[in-house]
C-alpha cells in the first residue's frame, strides 16, 4: 500500500524541521559565529577552508558532537516511547515503565556514592565513564528484571511487567534514596545534577557509544512495525495474524532497554520526549507504526535540539538543564493539541 | 605564495608582540572564595565572569554569570574569551573542563578543603598566576597576622554545632572534615558531631539532644530561608530543646565565606567566633 500523499507531507515537513534544528544547533550558541563561517568550520575537513581556530574548535568540538548527541538521544527516545506504547497498549506509557530510567539513575547513584574505593584501582583514562557505565548496566539490569519478573510459563504477560515495573521503579528510588542519605555534598550535587539531563558534556567518545547503541535500536525497532500494528488489535488478534508475540515482545524490550540506557548513560534523564512525541506525531499521522516509527525519530531529534539550542542560549553564558526545557516546550504544546483535538470531537 | 607567506610572518610578528606586551589576563572565577581571593588582591578589573556563587560579592559590577561552578557550559565560558578560568575542585563537570584546556583556556584548580593552610596556598596560586606573587605574600600576611592576634580559644571550648537549612523540614549537621567543622574549631569552640560522623548528616532529635550545643551555627541564606532564628527554633523542635535553642544561641555565617574553602575575609568572623567562645 503506497504511502498517502499526506502523510508523505508531514514526514517531509518533519524531516525539514529536523534540517532547521540542525542548522540553528550548529549555528547558535553563546560564542556569535557568523553563519558561514559555522558552515566552513563544518565543511573544512573537507574542503580544507581556512577558518579560525577557536571557531573552528568550537564548531567542530563542541556543537558538532552536541548536535550529533541531540539527534541520537532525541530519535531514540521518542522511537523507544512509541515502541512502549504500542506493547503496553496504553497511552501513558514510556520507556520509565519497564525500569530503564530508574535503573540507570540506580546505577550511576552506586557508581558515584559508592564507587568511590573500588573505582580508584581503574586506570585514570576510564574514570570518566564510570557512571556512564553504571547507569548503562543499571539500566540493562533493572529491565531484565522487571521482564523476568513479568514472564510465567505463559510467556510475558504485559499486565505483569508493567506493575513488576512499577514495583522496581520504587525500589530503585528507595535505594537511591538510601544512597543520598549516605552520600557526601558533592555526592549529592552530582545526583542532583545527573537527574537533570545536560548535552553539556558532549563528546566524540560518547557519540561513538551512542552510534553502536542507538544504531541497533534504529535498525531493528522499525522492522517492528508491522507487529506492533497487529498488537493494537489486542495480543491474541496478533498472533492469529501469525506475528511471534513472544519474540516481539522480547526485542522491543531489549532494544528500548539498549537504547536508552545509552541515551540516560550519555546524557542523564531527559524526560517527556519519550512520552509526549509519538502522541504529538500520532495526531498528524494516525497510528499506523509504519509511518509513525520514522515520523517520531524525526520529530524527536528536532525537539530535543530546538530545546538544546534553548537550553544554551537563554541563561548565557550559563545553561539550562536541557531536560526541564523538554517539558517547558513539550508540555504546552502538547496540551493545545489535545484541546484541539477534542473541539473537533475526539481523538 | 609569497604574499601567502609575507601574510603567515605577519601573522606571528603580531602574535608574538602581543604575547609579549603585558595584556591584562582575562579571567573567569568559579568559587566564592576564590573570587574573594582575586578581589582582595586587586585584580577584580581582570574579571570578565563569575559562577552563581560569587554573584554577591560583585554583584554592583554587573559581570556576566556562568552559572553553578559544578555545571559550567563550554561554550558559554568561550564566549567571554577569557586566558584563565580559575576556581576549585568544586568545577566541573570535567568533560567541559577538558573543552575549555582543549581551546587553550588555562584552567587553574585550586583545592576547596576548609583550612587556613589552603587559603594561604591558594592565595600564593593566585598571585602566581597574576604574576604578583609580591602582592599575594602580603595579603597571606594580613590575614596571618589577624588569625594571630585571635583571642585564644577557652579551655574547655563550648560545643557549637554547624547546621544547613534549605527547607522547612531539612537540616544537615556538619560532621568531621567539612567547611562547618572547621569553622566551629577555628572560632574556639568544639565540634562534638565531629566525633561520630563525616561530612553532613541528618540527625535524629534525640541524637541532635545528645550532642547538648551551647552554639548554633548556621548560613545567612540558609536562616532567612526558614524565617530567622525564631523559624529555625520553631521548625526544628529538636534544636529548639538544645542548650543553644533554650538560649537563642544562633550565629549566622555569610554563605559566601564558605563556598570553594575559606574566602581571605574570613578572619573577623573569626574573631566574633573567638569573642563568643570566650563570652561563655
Amino acid at each position: 500500500m503506497p504511502v498517502p500523499a499526506v502523510k508523505r507531507t508531514i514526514l517531509l515537513s518533519l524531516g525539514l524541521l529536523l534540517l532547521l534544528a540542525i542548522v540553528l544547533s550548529l549555528a547558535l550558541g553563546p560564542v556569535s559565529i557568523p553563519f558561514t563561517d559555522a558552515i566552513s568550520a563544518l565543511l573544512r575537513p573537507i574542503t580544507g577552508w581556512p577558518v579560525a581556530a577557536d571557531t573552528q574548535l568550537i564548531v567542530e568540538h563542541i556543537r558538532l558532537p552536541r548536535t550529533l548527541m541531540g539527534i541520537l538521544i532525541g530519535a531514540t527516545l521518542a522511537l523507544t516511547g512509541a515502541a512502549m506504547q504500542g506493547l503496553f497498549r496504553n497511552p501513558l506509557a514510556d520507556p520509565a515503565l519497564i525500569g530503564v530510567s530508574s535503573g540507570a539513575a540506580l546505577g550511576a547513584a552506586m557508581v558515584i556514592v559508592l564507587g568511590g574505593v573500588w573505582l580508584a584501582a581503574l586506570p585514570a583514562a576510564l574514570t570518566p565513564y564510570t557512571q556512564a557505565a553504571g547507569a548503562f548496566a543499571g539500566a540493562l539490569l533493572t529491565t531484565w528484571l522487571v521482564y523476568r519478573l513479568g514472564s510465567s510459563a505463559q510467556g510475558v504477560s504485559m499486565a505483569s511487567m508493567l506493575l513488576a515495573g512499577v514495583a522496581i521503579a520504587a525500589l530503585s528510588a528507595a535505594v537511591v534514596g538510601l544512597l543520598t542519605y549516605i552520600a557526601d555534598d558533592a555526592m549529592l550535587r552530582a545526583l542532583t545534577f545527573w537527574n537533570l539531563g545536560s548535552l553539556g558534556a558532549a563528546s566524540y567518545d560518547r557519540v561513538g557509544m551512542l552510534v553502536l547503541c542507538c544504531g541497533l535500536v534504529w535498525w531493528r525497532l522499525p522492522r517492528q512495525a508491522r507487529a506492533l500494528n497487529a498488537l493494537l488489535l489486542g495480543e491474541s488478534e496478533a498472533r492469529h495474524l501469525g506475528v511471534e508475540v513472544e519474540r516481539v515482545k522480547r526485542e522491543l524490550v531489549l532494544l528500548t532497554a539498549l537504547g536508552v540506557g545509552a541515551a540516560v548513560a550519555a546524557a542523564g534523564l531527559i524526560g517527556f520526549v519519550g512520552l509526549v512525541v509519538p502522541h504529538l506525531v500520532r495526531l498528524m499521522l494516525g497510528p499506523d507504526h509504519r509511518q509513525l516509527l520514522p515520523a517520531c525519530m524525526l520529530l524527536g531529534a528536532a525537539l530535543l535540539l530546538l530545546a538544546d539550542v534553548a537550553a544554551r542560549l537563554l541563561v548565557a553564558p550559563a545553561e539550562l538543564p536541557l531536560g526541564i526545557l523538554t517539558a517547558l516546550l513539550g508540555a504546552p504544546f502538547f496540551i493545545a493539541l489535545l484541546m484541539r483535538m477534542q473541539r473537533r470531537g475526539g481523538m | 605564495m609569497k604574499v601567502w607567506m609575507q601574510r603567515c610572518l605577519w601573522v606571528l610578528l603580531l602574535g608574538s608582540a602581543w604575547s609579549m606586551a603585558a595584556e591584562p589576563l582575562r579571567v573567569v572565577t568559579a568559587g566564592a572564595s576564590v573570587t574573594a581571593i582575586v578581589q582582595e588582591l586587586g585584580f577584580v578589573d581582570q574579571v570578565v565572569g563569575i559562577d552563581s556563587t560569587s554573584v554577591p560579592l560583585l554583584e554592583e559590577r554587573g559581570l556576566p554569570n556562568v552559572g553553578y561552578q559544578r555545571q559550567l557550559s563550554a561554550e558559554g565560558v568561550l564566549s567571554l574569551e577569557p586566558d584563565v578560568l580559575l576556581g576549585t575542585e568544586e568545577m566541573g563537570p570535567p568533560p567541559v573542563l577538558a573543552q575549555l584546556r582543549e581551546a587553550g583556556v588555562d584552567v587553574v584548580v585550586l583545592s576547596a578543603s576548609p583550612s587556613l593552610e589552603t587559603l594561604y596556598a591558594n592565595i600564593a596560586a593566585v598571585g602566581e598566576r597574576f604574576g604578583q606573587g609580591a602582592q599575594a605574600a602580603d595579603l597571606t600576611q594580613r590575614i596571618q597576622a589577624d588569625i594571630a592576634a585571635l583571642p585564644a580559644s577557652p579551655e574547655p571550648a563550648p560545643p557549637a554545632i554547624f547546621v544547613l537549612t534549605h527547607s522547612a523540614n531539612g537540616m544537615l549537621v556538619a560532621g568531621e572534615g567539612t567547611v562547618g567543622d572547621s569553622l566551629i574549631r577555628l572560632g574556639g569552640m568544639s565540634n562534638p558531631a565531629a566525633d561520630s560522623f563525616a561530612q553532613y548528616r541528618v540527625l535524629s532529635a534525640e541524637s541532635l539532644l545528645s550532642l547538648a550545643p551551647q552554639w548554633i551555627l548556621t548560613t545567612t541564606k540558609g536562616l532567612e530561608m526558614v524565617g530567622g532564628v525564631d523559624g529555625l527554633l520553631s521548625q526544628q523542635p529538636a534544636l529548639a530543646a538544645t542548650p543553644a535553642g533554650l538560649a537563642q544561641q544562633v550565629i549566622d555565617i555569610d554563605d559566601s565565606l564558605l563556598v570553594g574553602g575559606f574566602s581571605p575575609q574570613i578572619a573577623p568572623t573569626l574573631r566574633e567566633l573567638r569573642e563568643t567562645a570566650a563570652d561563655q
